[in-house]
């Protein structure tokens, strides 16, 4: 019997003795729409001082991006960054290249602005850069004081403006009088062209057949601001992103990135889709993208398996980094990206 | 009288410790080869040290006394969208013993079992409410289990028992306190020069909780059983202070951050188990058990926590992000389920005094989780478990054990049908999702019983 129990406990002891292993589930991918939230770059996943990809000074400004991808492979490649540009205080839309769509330099290529006012039309200046490959070509809408523009090009590089704006202020309707800007086009499998625009603090919806002259959809913004019981009311929804996506049971989805201005002068990103192509947004539960420095004007680039968020925002934390430069978020959050290599 | 009156006492105290309790192996895998070979279905016929677990008046029906040790092996292939989950297998030693007796002049017995962990003792991790995650599988087989039982037969056609089980528990703290420096980027000064100081605190505790249950032989071919076992919570809770100062160089900013979090790390739903075996021929036994299982207490294992940052910055120098709002957990919602059971077993004779005993036997558990079409993913899929057994019973091998040697080995196959979960939002960042699996169990227990 004393036996026995002798066996017993040696083998209670000698389980209790091996070591335990990790959690194994930790590595595992689990479902995700890969819409967000977009967790901030960190570390070597830029060239820089993470989380900015586009970095200048207090003379030399970036803001507004509007990215391209230059080829259809899966994952990380390369890219052509369409950003406003302030150089001495003059602004202009310049592009910059990377090829794992982070190494950016902040030296434009070409050197000179790929578009500036032109055309009385325009105004002093072209803003809000939104490129879009479609039909062979690159089309770029833009922003200015008469309404939202558009140019084309073969290259990417040298744009030839339409004679006249693709959506200029309505003459009635919820945006009467507002200047549309901002703009967000994507393309419909159908070939239609659908806009999404800033006006008034609220986004609307349009679209187009042609790419050069849009018509205004509804007789409502498809997002407007929201109060929320026990947060800061929001002031604006401003900078429409708009993708088109599918779920993974094959749900067509309309998906649409913001930036989102608060009474208390804090910005976030927030995130709004639709199952289809018409009908009114839902708000995601969460923001898409925060941090301290207020980011705005959001642009996501899809590689597949990842999402790239760019947006605008203050180049730092403290006070002698008020300048705005153009940083970057990637979903799914836990991904760890390799190290950036900057553009040479 | 003086034995009666310490049994008695015992029991009672047993009654009174089990306040609130926990979550067990058991329950995701049975306990003991021959049990577990038969679907579970055994609470009206178990005699083993597994009785310590399906009816702990089952232990008053062992002839002698009883040891078991065993061994078992769970693999989970469970996967979400097609891509492996990668949740943890569970292995470990399961053992007990059974020792009759007499109470006065009552049939008494006295029960352990154990389902020992050999990677560890208790497992806490806590994630966010909206991962996805096999809620029923990643933590709450992870534990150690322990039960402590006694029986009585007053009558001989009825027996009562009852005890406690017990869990291992996890709670702990820490805290940090020191100079966190700044780098000023020039490689004068970098985080390394900092000086904290950190202190960790954990206990591994333990939870109890109530297992009853009673037989009747209403005749020699017929057994009857209800048991009951004890809802039961293992809860996590971690505080965290930092405190100390931030090195600016130009300026020193004292900062003061505080965490408090607590989690239902596993959660053991109260159990009802109505049962009944049948013996048409000494060789033969039925057993079929209907279980309630009263999934509706479930706590959501999603973490509440609050924090505090208090950092004071002299002339606004430095963007301080505001204290971060308190978590909003969810209601799991989960349903109540009627889980049934069947068995069967026969004993071969193949040779003098050695019989082969097979086994078959099945379960369906209905998933007690609903949809998960809004912002948790709790994932689950009904699971059907398939098993059989067999074995190898040498009785009266020699005078040096009055009694048997038996061997017996299980494996249980569950197979988990696929579950498509479509979200209502479209702005879901979880997204529409599919979930299937099956996970394969196999064991062995070697048994020796004395006369």
């Amino acid at each position: 019997m004393s036996r026995w129990a002798s066996l017993l406990a040696s083998l209670l002891v000698a389980g209790c003795a091996t070591l335990a292993s990790p959690a194994g589930d930790d590595d595992a991918v689990r479902p995700n729409a890969h819409a967000g939230p977009f967790r901030a770059l960190a570390g070597q996943e830029t060239v820089g001082a993470a989380p900015n990809v586009l970095v200048g000074d207090a003379e030399l400004q970036f803001e507004e991006p509007g990215v391209l991808r230059r080829t259809t492979t899966p994952g990380l490649g390369p890219v052509a960054l369409y950003a406003v540009t302030t150089v001495g205080g003059v602004p202009g839309i310049y592009r910059f290249l990377a090829e794992d769509a982070r190494g950016f330099r902040a030296r434009p290529q070409p050197p000179s602005p790929v578009l500036t006012a032109t055309q009385a039309w325009e105004g002093a200046a072209v803003r809000s850069p939104a490129p879009l490959a479609w039909s062979g070509k690159v089309w770029l809408y833009y922003s200015t004081s008469g309404g939202i523009g558009v140019a084309w090009s073969s290259d990417g590089e040298r744009f030839e403006p339409a004679p006249g704006p693709a959506l200029a202020a309505a003459p009635e309707g919820w945006d009467a009088g507002l200047v549309p800007a901002a703009p967000s086009v994507v393309a419909l499998p159908s070939g239609e062209l659908r806009l999404f625009y800033e006006a008034g603090g609220a986004i609307g919806e349009a679209r187009s057949s042609d790419g050069l002259s849009f018509e205004r959809l509804g007789d409502a913004p498809v997002l407007e601001p929201e109060t929320v019981e026990g947060a800061p009311g929001q002031l604006s929804v401003h900078g429409p992103d708009a993708h088109l996506a599918l779920s993974a049971e094959g749900r067509p989805l309309t998906q649409l990135y913001y930036g989102s201005e608060a009474a208390d002068g804090t910005s976030v990103i927030g995130y709004a889709a639709r199952f289809g192509e018409a009908g009114s947004l839902t708000r995601a539960a969460a923001p898409a993208f925060t941090s301290s420095r207020n980011p705005r004007s959001p642009c996501v680039v899809d590689f597949g398996s990842l999402r790239l968020l760019y947006v605008s925002q203050r180049a730092g934390s403290t006070n002698n980094l008020r300048h705005s430069v153009i940083a970057a978020g990637v979903a799914p959050g836990d991904l760890k990206l390799p190290p950036a290599e900057r553009q040479p | 009288m003086k034995r009666r009156a310490l049994v008695a006492a015992a029991l009672l105290g047993a009654l009174g410790w089990s306040a609130r309790a926990h979550a067990s192996p058991a329950d995701a895998f049975g306990l003991g080869s021959r049990s577990t070979a038969l679907g579970g279905a055994v609470s009206a016929s178990c005699a083993d040290f597994s009785a310590n677990y399906y009816n702990p008046a089952g232990l008053v029906q062992a002839q002698g006394m009883q040891l078991s040790l065993g061994t078992m092996w769970a693999e989970h292939a469970l996967e979400m969208n097609g891509r492996d989950s990668q949740v943890d297998p569970v292995h470990g030693l399961v053992g007990g013993l059974v020792a009759p007796g007499k109470l006065g002049s009552l049939p008494f017995a006295f029960g352990i079992a154990a389902h020992l962990s050999d990677e560890r003792i208790s497992r806490a991790r806590t994630v966010r409410q909206d991962q996805p995650r096999w809620v029923l599988y990643d933590n709450r087989s992870q534990l150690l289990y322990l039960a402590v039982n006694g029986a009585l037969r007053p009558l001989p056609w009825w027996s009562v028992g009852g005890g406690v089980a017990f869990l291992a528990s996890t709670r702990g703290a820490f805290s940090v306190r020191g100079t966190a420096v700044l780098p000023n980027g020039t490689g004068q000064r970098s985080e390394f020069d900092s000086r904290l100081e950190h202190e960790v605190d954990a206990d591994l505790t333990s939870v109890r909780y109530l297992q009853l249950g009673t037989t009747l032989h209403p005749s020699e071919d017929w057994a009857v059983s209800l048991a009951y076992r004890q809802s039961a919570k293992i809860a996590l809770k971690i505080g965290a202070e930092l405190r100390g100062t931030v090195d600016a160089q130009i300026l020193q900013v004292p900062a003061y951050y505080a965490l408090d979090s607590r989690t239902a790390n596993a959660y053991l739903p109260e159990q009802w188990v109505l049962g009944a075996a049948y013996h048409p021929t000494p060789r033969w036994t039925l057993g079929a058990d209907l279980q309630l299982v009263r999934w509706s207490g479930y706590e959501s294992p999603v973490s509440r926590s609050s924090t505090v940052l208090e950092v004071e910055v002299p002339g606004n120098l430095v963007d301080i992000p505001a204290s971060p709002k308190p978590s909003k957990v969810i209601a799991p919602g989960f349903s109540d389920r009627l889980v049934p059971r069947v068995g069967a077993e026969v004993r071969l004779p193949v040779a003098t005094a050695v019989e082969l005993p097979l086994r078959l036997g099945y379960a369906l558990e209905r998933s007690p989780v609903p949809a998960q079409t809004g912002l948790t993913n709790f994932v689950d899929a009904d699971r059907h478990l398939l098993s059989a057994g067999a074995g190898v019973a040498w009785l009266r091998p020699g005078a040096w054990l009055p009694g048997a040697l038996t061997l017996d080995l299980h494996s249980q196959l569950s197979l988990l049908p696929e579950r498509v979960t479509l979200k209502q939002s479209p702005a879901d960042y979880v997204g529409d999702y599919r979930a299937r699996g099956w996970i394969l169990n196999l064991g062995a227990s070697l048994g020796v019983a004395f006369q």
